[in-house]
Formats: structure tokens, sequence, C-alpha cells
């Protein structure tokens, strides 16, 4: 295994997606290094799930296909309890006959896409109007809802800056509900008007909580990656959603470029939009045509392409975990600051992180 | 108002005598219960079932007196059920 | 090859080197890296009868170093890593061997979700598996590592692993951790017991661990379908009492002792009505371990 650190290794991941058949030849050793990286990057079930749907006579080696159903196993206990919860909450919230929509796993969960399968959830995201969310909060808490942040700074923190309260969660139940009124922090550098999301929103049947329409969906994930995710190798799942939904939509309307760049200049996401098809094509071969990513609104200055072209990809693919590299790691902090600067200005940034190391330097004592 | 397991609901019963296990699919979360939910829950899965017309087939299969005392217990079953996920609130009365 | 058939100086190098010492534990094989000597000399010594593989699948990716350029200048300490992960915090490197051992279960338990994982220990004679669901006090290991020792095949002490599929049970015959005065009452029971280091000081006190027998270590990729689920109670100076228990009953308090059992969905509640459909289900109260093997023997020879 000598020769899988770096770039070989990232590539036996990439075309373990983007080619599956060429699986077949993987030696044992091999697809050890592959299980080990989709492992770390929480990708294990939703890859062995997408091989299962496409290559279904595929010859995968008995060792791997149990590591395949552990982790299916998991991903399906956890997406039982997603489920769960959103049956729990679409039946409290109905009492109130106010807007909800359900975003990002939750609504592709909801919606039965097939990349819904395997993806391991953690928490539900949900989006109110702002004048709503002091209600949706309270009648959450009088059904057995409780906060999870106790500590008064973060509450504060959460409130006045961030795009959503602290998340709740049911005292008999393990999902935590973020309740967001808008898709990207006050703070942000972007405003997308949630207006405008409630009013494409679409209905799901069996529900009265609604998702975000095709385009949104598709916009909303790309902002919430490259303007709210900090990139690293666990935020490579999002990119691969991005790339399923990219796929998925285009193939049902021959307009589809054109209609989701306008709405992506509608809602200011030009950029997102960019980066999201940009990435796709660059990782995962996704078929956008080259003149929609010319054309696009959002495309960058040459400077800042090049630089994110070298970056992004280091730092959301998974490294050989016996051969970390630092440059890796490098990228990787850029890219975490990156993050930041984009989520708040400098003079709000910093206090915030100052008092965030500060109490985890209190946490260590 | 009517309550049933809902034909989609895939609940898996194991009963040993009077004791039970209940596996609910919906929530994944399992429940013990007694001889009489082990009734209501069969009830409940063959047809909707209203308070009343439930009340009076438990009469008959337990051959219970006090039908007032039976139908509130009835009503706090119910209601637990819902709350598990187990049944669901019909509006059709039958 | 068997561990106890390379010299220990090749073992060494091996650990030592980037390829690592591959270990099949029956269940999953195991990566190991480490320079810590005496704690290799221990795992050589109580794993003496497993196999040493090469150029197979890798589970679980073990490293056991020490941690880098910090508080080197105070007491020395050991970090396990999993897959490049360290999950937990350093130990005392004199006790790298217990941290070794539940570091390895914390994984199985986080990954093993091909099998339904019950908290219990187990072992099998004349074909016939009894599962021991582990209850605080009920001294489940004092009473595998006894039957061991009296030739009984030990299929795990920690782990009841009953395969998704089938419902077989899965063997991982790992050394018995004993604790406190189990150690004294396991060493009077058989004064020929192989006994790993003393530990004292861990979380749960002093703990040797058992060395598993050598037919135990073979047959670990044997599966064998469950007989009997007993649930032990150790209680002092009482007699052997072996009560029958309603299914009902078995099947609470497995599921609520259970690593995964809800994770396991459906296929859980499916196992584990199986289980105590299949199985005979006793209470025992005991303090004699020769009366109790006599009477378990008596169970399995019928």
């Amino acid at each position: 295994m000598h020769h899988y650190s770096g770039k070989k290794s990232r590539q036996l991941l990439l075309s373990a997606f983007t080619t599956p058949a060429t699986l077949a030849q993987l030696s044992i050793q091999e697809w050890e290094l592959l299980v080990r990286m989709l492992r770390a990057n929480k990708l294990l079930a939703s890859f062995a799930a997408r091989i299962e749907l496409t290559h279904p006579d595929l010859k995968i080696p008995a060792k791997v296909a149990e590591n395949f159903q552990a982790a299916q196993r998991l991903a399906d206990y956890r997406k039982k309890l997603v489920l769960w919860e959103l049956n729990r909450l679409n039946k409290v919230l109905a009492e109130l006959d106010i807007d909800v929509i359900v975003l990002k796993g939750g609504a592709y969960i909801l919606q039965g896409l097939h990349m819904s399968v395997g993806r391991l959830l953690a928490d539900i995201d949900i989006l109110v109007p702002k004048q709503d969310i002091a209600r949706v909060e309270k009648h959450l808490l009088a059904h057995g809802w409780q906060t999870t942040q106790h500590d008064e700074y973060d509450q504060q923190y959460y409130r006045n800056w961030m795009h959503e309260i602290p998340a709740l969660r049911h005292h008999e139940r393990f999902i935590e509900v973020d309740i967001h009124h808008t898709i990207l922090p006050l703070t942000s550098r972007l405003h997308p008007d949630p207006r405008r999301l409630f009013a494409g929103a679409v209905a799901v049947a069996g529900y009265d909580c609604k998702v975000l329409s095709t385009y949104d969906m598709l916009l909303h994930s790309a902002v919430h990656l490259f303007y709210d995710a900090e990139l690293n190798a666990s935020d490579l799942r999002d990119l691969l959603d991005l790339h399923e939904l990219f796929s998925l939509f285009s193939s049902q309307d021959v307009q589809f470029w054109k209609k989701l760049e306008k709405r992506a200049v509608e809602l200011e996401l030009q950029r997102p939009l960019y980066y999201a098809m940009y990435f796709s094509k660059q990782l995962f071969n996704t078929e956008i045509p080259t003149d929609v990513l010319v054309a696009s609104k959002g495309r960058p200055l040459y400077g800042v392409r090049v630089f994110m072209a070298y970056c992004v990809p280091l730092a959301l693919l998974p490294e050989n975990p016996d051969y970390p590299q630092k440059k890796v790691a490098f990228i990787r902090w850029l890219l975490y600051l990156r993050s930041h600067y984009l989520r708040m200005p400098l003079t709000l940034l910093i206090p915030h992180l100052l008092k965030k190391s500060k109490s985890r330097l209190q946490a260590n004592q | 108002m009517a309550w049933e397991v809902p034909k989609t609901q895939a609940l898996s019963i194991e009963i040993w005598g009077e004791h039970a296990v209940v596996y609910n699919d919906l929530s994944g979360e399992t429940h013990y219960i007694n001889e009489l939910a082990i009734e209501v829950l069969t009830l409940l899965q063959k047809s909707p079932e209203t308070l009343i017309s439930l009340s009076d087939k438990i009469c008959s299969i337990f051959e219970v007196g006090d039908k007032g005392a039976l139908q509130q217990q009835l009503s706090q079953l119910i209601i637990e059920f819902d709350n598990l996920g187990l049944i669901t609130a019909v509006n059709c009365e039958n | 090859m068997k561990i106890k058939d390379i010299p220990f100086r090749q073992l060494l190098k091996a650990a030592h080197s980037r390829a690592g010492l591959c270990i099949d534990f029956g269940m999953c094989v195991v990566r190991l890296r480490s320079r810590e000597n005496d704690f290799l000399q221990a795992l050589a010594l109580l794993y003496q009868d497993f196999q040493v593989v090469e150029g197979q699948f890798i589970d679980f990716h073990i490293d056991m170093q020490r941690p880098v350029n910090y508080r080197r200048w105070m007491q020395a300490q050991i970090v396990f890593s999993i897959n490049g992960a360290k999950p937990f915090d350093p130990f005392p490197v004199s006790h790298a061997l217990p941290l070794f051992e539940w570091g390895l279960n914390w994984c199985i338990a986080k990954q093993g979700h091909h099998h339904l994982m019950l908290h219990a220990g187990a072992v099998e004679k004349n074909g016939k598996a009894i599962i021991f669901p582990a209850l605080p006090g009920s001294g489940k290991s004092t009473l595998s590592a006894a039957l061991a020792l009296r030739g009984w095949r030990l299929l795990s002490d920690e782990f009841g692993l009953v395969r998704a599929e089938g419902g077989l049970l899965q063997a991982m015959p790992r050394p018995i951790p004993l604790k406190n005065a189990s150690i004294q009452v396991i060493q009077d029971f058989e004064p020929s017991v192989v006994l790993g280091p003393l530990f004292p000081k861990t979380r749960k006190g002093t703990v040797a661990h058992c060395q598993p027998s050598t037919d135990s270590a073979e047959r670990c990729k044997q599966l064998v379908k469950p007989a009997f689920v007993v649930f032990p109670q150790y209680q002092a100076d009482s007699q052997t009492v072996l009560e029958e228990v309603l299914p009902h009953y078995a099947f609470l308090k497995l599921a609520s002792n259970a690593f995964n059992y809800e994770v396991m969905g459906r296929t859980g509640f499916e196992r584990l009505t199986d289980i105590v459909n299949s199985c005979i289900c006793f209470n025992l109260t005991y303090s004699d371990l020769d009366h109790v093997i006599a009477r378990l023997d008596g169970m399995v020879s019928q």
C-alpha cells in the first residue's frame, strides 16, 4: 500500500464514484483503503446504497459486503429516527397553521430522493417565517421539546447572529431540530430573501410541512456548502448531493440550466451556484454544459478561481489515514478561516473566536 | 372519532400468552404490552373502532362488569398508543 | 501462523513496521502498530493461539503510540487511535493492554451492526451454546472463565454476537478480564490458569486477563446455535438454583441490555424473538463454581 499516498488515494475514491465498474478490478487492499476513506467521510453507507442500486451484480468481497451492511443498518436506523421525528413535528406543528419548510436531508427523505438512502443524518432543519419563529419555539417547548443550549453566551449568540434559534430536542427522542428563519446567518455576506423561498415551496404528500422547490433546494445546498460549511472531508457528501440533484433535475427538463441560473440571480446566489456546478463537474463528472459554466454570472475572478480550484478538492477529498499530509491540513485551515470570514464581519468574528477558544480552554482544565 | 392501526404501518407482534412485545417500524421502538393492550391493538389492526365500539368488543372478550371504568382505561390506552405512533385517528365514523 | 509460533523479536518487528501486526480475532481482523514492547509481550501471551495473517481485509486499524511532543516530562502516556482518529484521552503507558481491549470493544460496538450485539458472555459445549447476559454483579466473567477452564469453548466474554442473517452466534474468544476478587477465585479454582499481568487502579479496580484456551482460539470461525439463555446471579453461600423464566422477561432483559438492539430495527426484534423462542431461558443463582458447572454440563449433555 506504499503507493497509495496523496493523489492516488484521492483518485481511488473518485473513480469509485464516477466509474463504479472499475471496482471489479480492485485488490482486497484497495477495497480496504476505500472502505477506510469512505468511513472517515461518513460516506460508507450511502456509497453502499449507490452501488446496490446502480451495480447490483458487482462482485463485492464478503468482508467488504459485511462492512457495507453494518454501515447501512446504522444509516437506516438514523433515517427511521428522522422520519419519526418529522412525523411527530408535523403532527404538533399542524396545530399552528403556519408555513413550515423542511430543509436538506430531511427534505430528501420526504421526497424519497435516492441520495437520502444511506445518508447519516444527525438532525432536522426547518425553515419558518421570522414572525412565527417565537410561536413555533413556544409551541414545541410546550409539547415536550427542550432546548439543547444551556450556556447563556451561546444562547445569545444564536439568537443575535445566527439564522436559527438554539436546537430543540424532544425529551424522549434523539434527533435535534434546528429552526431557521433564513438559510444563512444574518451576518453573512449573502442575503437570499426567505419570502421568495416560501413562495416557491412545494407540498409533500401525507405531510402539512413543505419542501423547497427543485431550484431552491439545489441553491440552498450550494450556499450551505460554499458559504456556511468549513469545507473539510465530512462536507464531501454535500457535494455528492449536489451532483445527484444536478443529474436528476437536469434530466427532467431541457430548460433546467437556464431556469436555475435565473433563479440564482433572483435569490442573489450566483456565486455558490457557480462553485457547486464547477466542483461537481470537476470531481464527479456531472454533465454540465461548459457554456453554462463560462456564462455563469457567479464566475469569480481568475485568481479566486485558481485558488479555489486548487484548495477545494484537496480539502473535500479524504486522505489515506496512514499518510495524512501537512499541506492538506493547512488548506483546510485556510478554508476554515474563509468560512468564518464569509459568515460574519471581522469586528464580530474576532471576539467570537476568542470567546470560543477561551471557553474551550476552561473546559479542558 | 375512530382509531386504527394504519394499513401502511408495519407492526410486528410476538405474543406469549398474556404478554406480548410489539415492534413499531415507524418509530423503531419496541413496547411491552399486556393482555388488554394486545386485544385492543389486534382489534384496531382489523378495522377502525370508536371508543364505544371498542369498549363493547373488549367487554365481550373479557366479560367486564364496570363499563365506565373500562372506557376510561381504554381512552387512556388510546392516547398512549397515539403518542407511540401505533395508531392514528380516522375521521370517518363507523 | 499462530502468534506463539513466531519468534517474539519478529512480532516486535512487525508491530513496529508500517504494515503492522495483523491478527485475526474471529469476528474481525485488526492491524496493530505499537512500539510498546511490554504491552506487546502481554498481548503475545494472551493471544498466543490466534493467527497472524497477511494480505487479508482489515476491519480495524489500531495504533497504540505515545502522544507526540507534549507531557513528555510527566507520567508516560499512551494513545489509542483507530483509522487515524483518537477518540479517547491518553492512558498511563502501563495500562496499554486494558486500553487496547476496551478500545477494540468500543470499535466493535460502534461498527459491528451486521450482528445483533448482546452485552453478554457466551460459551459452547456439544454444539449447544449458552448466552450469559451481563448484568451488574452477575459474575458472568468469572463463570465464563471457570467454564472455559473446564473444557467449554469460549465464544466471547463481552459480546453475544448474533449474526443478522441466520441468527447463529459468532465467536470472538478474546481474553476474559477478571476483576478484583475474581482473580483469586479463578486462581484457586484452577491453579494452572494462565493470566496476563495485574493492572491495578483501572476504572473497574484491579484487572487481570485470562488466556483463552487453544481450542477456543482455533475454532474462532465456527458458528453455533444458541440453546440456552442463563441470567446468572452470584450470591454468597447460596445453593445452585436454576429457574426457568418466561419468554417476555428474557426478551426485555436481553433487548434492554444489548449494544445495538434499536439500531438493528426489525431484524433485531426478529433475532431476539427467535432466540427466546428457540432457547430455554433460566435465572441462575449460584455460589459454588463446581456445582454450577456440573448442572450446566448436565444441560448440554441431554
